[in-house]
């Protein structure tokens, strides 16, 4: 068992079967070795570290993918944004979460979650003009009228679909 | 990396994922289409300066469904260049999704040369034209002459030409003598013809738009009867049958200078006996896999080979070493019919039954396939000959339609060319019409216009039409075009 403290000072007392979908924790288990010592997660909540761990004991003994997938051109040329029954249910979380979870993903470096979740903002983003994407994420449009008519001009064709 | 407790939920700046570091819009955008990454990137600076990354627009090269296999120089381009190809080609992909297109830009320009045609070809890229035409007033002892031409596509693109006179008298441009790029990214075209001594010469034409100018850096002879070559990248493959009935290959790898080879080995492959001379064989060489390899396509059969690293030099030379296909497809009832065109590393067009059928093999696929055959039937049946007025290329199709079914009004010399792309996964009936009207033209007979060629890669098309042939004094044999080239993008 692997005890796990997260941002919030919560402790979670996890199979070490588990927890080593992250690949950042099972990397720090291999350099410690054995031990009773908790591992902080200055970068995670509670509330997100509870649904990380949801979904590594869903997927408790997949494969991992390996490092060198990226590199596999027969696999990257049949990308698609589809996700599974379970991890659709899984993924559907207000946008704070997901945002969260993807983040949580990243840092903790488990890479099958934050494909799911960057495939559920992916489908998000797909169709929408640049300005329903500002209102959709929150992002302020930091470009001076000059740099924007720039944009505009190049992405002309892009406007009338 | 930013730090957010429970308690901050709702607060929506926080959480905005520009926040994201760039590694996770990475993944992002391994998901979005080219329209979608420009999209996002109009958004702010930050996204903007992502969504610029090479990275990116690699990743999006890769998974096209046929840039990066047809035209694997793009691999070495620029960030600005990928992503300026991808951005022409998801264009040119809505165009067709259209029920009319209307062209972008439709410029016309005379082609006036002493002699006669022997072909007229984009460059991969749509810039630069070259022409082949024959002449002996020019220089009697050099008549064959190529032209590479930068037409002047409108104000502030000034026209550019070159021309070389060869000692050597090439035959007519044929669909898989290019222009294609090497591996360096350089334009070359080969050459053919036939020599007074019954062998087979061939020549690598360099094209340097740079400069410009043309070389022809290598020939090289072959007493063999030869079926067919192919030429893509730095390799060059031609085959032939022995007397009794063995199938051999030479293959060629170019030297960085083009003017000698790397690795030339011949080698016998496995294929099914030919029956005598009438064995119609294509090859394709492909190159964009993991392994170079070469496709054999004939009537029956699709064989592929992978292309050996090193064969070792054979003492006796009717014993080459024995390449066996890695994947084969022998179809026992249906043939795959006539084969119309045959493109590099994209489709493989043929007539079979009236349907114009494009198949795609996958080789790169874990599992070699060609399940991917599209069927177009052409509505009402059009001839059969093989002097269509048709144009092919590797994802369209062109052909010439007269309107006199439309308004009797219709000016003599409207041109309507219809064209399809070919559909992807699903069967797309739709044909969409392009309307082409020249005013500024005098009228040219309709009936002499002929889709030239088209390029991919940029989009444009070139017609040709012809005004006057030639004089009947065959001494001053003179050809008089207008050229037209049409923008789509």
């Amino acid at each position: 068992m692997v005890h796990l403290v997260t941002s919030d000072n919560v402790e979670f007392v996890v199979d070490k079967e588990v927890v080593e979908r992250s690949v950042l924790i099972k990397n720090m288990l291999e350099d410690v070795g054995e031990t009773d010592q908790s591992i902080p997660l200055a970068n995670v909540s509670s509330a997100v570290l509870r649904k990380v761990i949801e979904y590594c004991e869903h997927h408790r003994g997949e494969p991992l993918p390996s490092a060198d997938a990226d590199q596999n051109q027969d696999e990257t040329r049949k990308r698609t944004t589809d996700i599974s029954e379970w991890d659709q249910k899984f993924i559907t979380v207000d946008q704070e979460m997901l945002f969260e979870i993807i983040l949580a993903a990243n840092y903790l470096d488990i890479k099958s979650l934050l494909d799911v979740g960057c495939k559920t903002v992916a489908n998000m983003i797909k169709g929408k003009t640049p300005d329903e994407i500002r209102r959709l994420f929150n992002i302020v449009n930091d470009f001076t009228p000059e740099e924007e008519a720039q944009i505009k001009k190049e992405n002309e064709w892009a406007e009338d679909r | 990396m930013f730090v957010v407790s429970a308690s901050q939920h709702g607060q929506h700046a926080v959480h905005s994922p520009s926040k994201f570091v760039v590694d996770v819009w990475l993944v992002i955008m391994r998901y979005l289409s080219v329209l979608d990454i420009v999209r996002l990137g109009s958004t702010c600076r930050t996204l903007h300066e992502f969504a610029s990354l090479r990275h990116v627009w690699r990743d999006v090269l890769f998974q096209h469904r046929f840039l990066d296999q047809c035209y694997p120089h793009l691999r070495s381009c620029t960030a600005e260049d990928i992503r300026h190809q991808l951005k022409t080609a998801a264009r040119l992909d809505h165009l067709w999704t259209q029920s009319s297109i209307v062209p972008k830009h439709l410029y016309t320009f005379p082609l006036d040369f002493p002699g006669v045609f022997q072909g007229l070809k984009f460059l991969p890229g749509g810039t630069w034209l070259v022409l082949l035409f024959h002449c002996r007033n020019l220089n009697p002892s050099r008549h064959s002459n190529l032209c590479l031409m930068k037409p002047s596509t409108g104000a502030g693109f000034p026209a550019v030409s070159t021309t070389f006179q060869s000692e050597m008298c090439w035959l007519p441009f044929l669909d898989q003598d290019g222009p294609y790029k090497s591996s360096r990214g350089d334009n070359l075209i080969l050459l053919r013809t036939k020599c007074n001594d019954g062998s087979n010469a061939f020549g690598i034409v360099h094209l340097n738009t740079k400069i410009p100018s043309i070389t022809i850096p290598l020939t090289f002879r072959t007493n063999m009867f030869v079926r067919n070559y192919a030429a893509s990248g730095d390799y060059i493959v031609y085959g032939w049958i022995t007397a009794d009935r063995r199938h051999f290959l030479r293959i060629m790898q170019l030297n960085d200078n083009y003017d000698g080879f790397r690795k030339d080995m011949t080698v016998e492959i496995d294929c099914p006996k030919g029956h005598d001379g009438k064995l119609r064989i294509r090859y394709d060489l492909r190159l964009s896999g993991r392994v170079p390899c070469i496709l054999l396509v004939s009537t029956r059969l699709m064989a592929a080979y992978n292309i050996p690293s090193n064969v070792p030099n054979s003492v006796d030379a009717n014993l080459p070493p024995l390449l066996t296909p890695f994947w084969q497809l022998r179809p026992a009832a249906v043939t795959f019919g006539r084969f119309v065109k045959l493109f590099h590393e994209g489709a493989i067009v043929s007539l079979y039954e009236g349907q114009i059928r494009f198949i795609r093999p996958h080789l790169d696929a874990s599992e070699p396939n060609t399940y991917v055959i599209e069927k177009y039937n052409f509505d009402p049946p059009r001839s059969q000959s093989s002097q269509w007025p048709c144009l092919f290329s590797a994802q369209r199709i062109f052909w010439r339609s007269s309107l006199h079914n439309q308004k009797g009004t219709t000016s003599p010399w409207q041109t309507t060319i219809e064209t399809s792309a070919v559909p992807e996964n699903v069967h797309r009936e739709g044909r969409v019409l392009i309307d082409l009207q020249e005013t500024q033209t005098s009228a040219p007979s309709a009936s002499t216009r002929i889709v030239q060629d088209w390029d991919e890669l940029s989009g444009r098309l070139c017609m040709r039409s012809i005004q006057s042939r030639f004089t009947q004094d065959p001494r001053c044999r003179k050809t008089t075009w207008r050229v037209t080239l049409v923008d789509f993008v």
